[in-house]
């Protein structure tokens, strides 16, 4: 008997996550719901997923994976200063420094998947402005420590070096591009 | 044979057969991947010594497979990678050599399998020392013969 490996590890729900991560970045504080790629995993794995392999980092530093999916994904296991993408708990204060890349190699900064409680229902909201971004954005997020925003702030305040966040709620993700200029209300 | 020998031995042999003996042993495995199941080309990449600039010589078509397999109980992990195979011949390999591993039924049979794709392994290998040998050339001699302008070259 064969245990096949369901969506999100199939190429097929990849490619969909793939265009869902796409229109995500395009227009940063748009939810995207990826519920029929996940077969009920949590959107943040969706996303490592399509995004990681054995060519890339991963840092975990609050343990979310389990030995499994960490071999499904492929990724080698780094410092959270150093990895290509980070998977974080939103509940905890962001307690490490993720690499913004350099002036010769912006495209090297780091991406953080953040794991939240919730997206565009009531939550702290945060306005949204910059490229992509339609007028007067508001992007409601339950479950994140406000101490994100400032750590944020300051990854991003060297561009075109920076962070750039991906917010996952159960299988819904918002992306914030380290162009998007966010105000806390 | 050991287990460096037994995966070129398996992928020695016709697909089919690697398949259907994967058929036979499949209603008494559990198999769960441990892995994404990958198939594709590979780039070989040179590091220049001095920059390391990197650069690519070719590229490889590689599949891989890695596999935990469980039979009464008993549980064993097996792994393939394998040159210009498909994924579903190499997770077949990567089974078998779960199996064998791991002591389970069906590593006798597997084992005669292996032997049977060593000796087509080493058949090959005879032949292409045969063609190596008969297109040998001895530069040696051709020299010689530049300078003491003697004796005709031989070539073979």
């Amino acid at each position: 008997m064969y245990e096949p490996l369901n969506a999100p590890w199939s190429p097929t729900a990849q490619t969909r996550i793939y265009r869902g991560l796409l229109a995500a970045q395009a227009e940063p504080g748009l939810i995207i719901d990826l519920s029929p790629w996940l077969a009920d995993q949590p959107a943040w794995l969706g996303v490592l997923a399509t995004l990681a392999d054995r060519a890339t980092t991963l840092a975990d530093p609050g343990q979310l994976l389990d030995r499994r999916d960490l071999g499904l994904l492929g990724a080698v296991l780094a410092p959270a200063g150093t990895a290509m993408f980070i998977l974080a708990d939103g509940h905890n204060h962001p307690d490490f420094t993720p690499s913004p890349g350099d002036l010769d190699h912006p495209e090297r900064g780091a991406t953080v998947v953040v794991a939240v409680s919730g997206l565009g229902r009531p939550g702290r909201p945060v306005g949204l402005q910059g490229p992509g971004v339609r007028p007067s954005t508001t992007l409601m997020v339950d479950g994140l420590d406000p101490a994100w925003w400032s750590a944020r702030a300051a990854w991003c305040a060297g561009y075109p070096c920076g962070v750039d966040l991906i917010l996952t709620a159960g299988s819904q993700l918002a992306a914030l591009p380290r162009t998007t200029r966010v105000e806390e209300n | 044979m050991t287990r460096v020998e037994l995966i070129p031995a398996w992928a020695a042999l016709p697909s089919e057969e690697l398949l259907a003996a994967k058929e036979l042993l499949a209603p008494t495995l559990t198999v769960r991947h441990l892995a994404v199941p990958q198939q594709g080309l590979w780039l070989l990449t040179m590091e220049e010594s001095l920059c390391g600039d990197c650069f690519h010589l070719g590229e490889v078509p590689v599949a891989e497979a890695l596999v935990e397999v469980t039979q009464d109980g008993r549980t064993a992990q097996g792994g393939a990678r394998l040159l210009g195979a498909t994924a579903e011949v190499t997770l077949a390999v990567a089974i078998f050599d779960a199996v064998v591993t791991g002591g389970l039924d069906g590593s006798v049979m597997l084992q005669a399998l292996a032997r049977r794709g060593q000796e087509l392994r080493q058949g090959t290998a005879t032949a292409r020392a045969a063609w190596r040998q008969a297109t040998r050339v001895d530069f040696c001699e051709l020299g010689q013969d530049q300078v003491g302008g003697g004796s005709p070259c031989t070539n073979h």
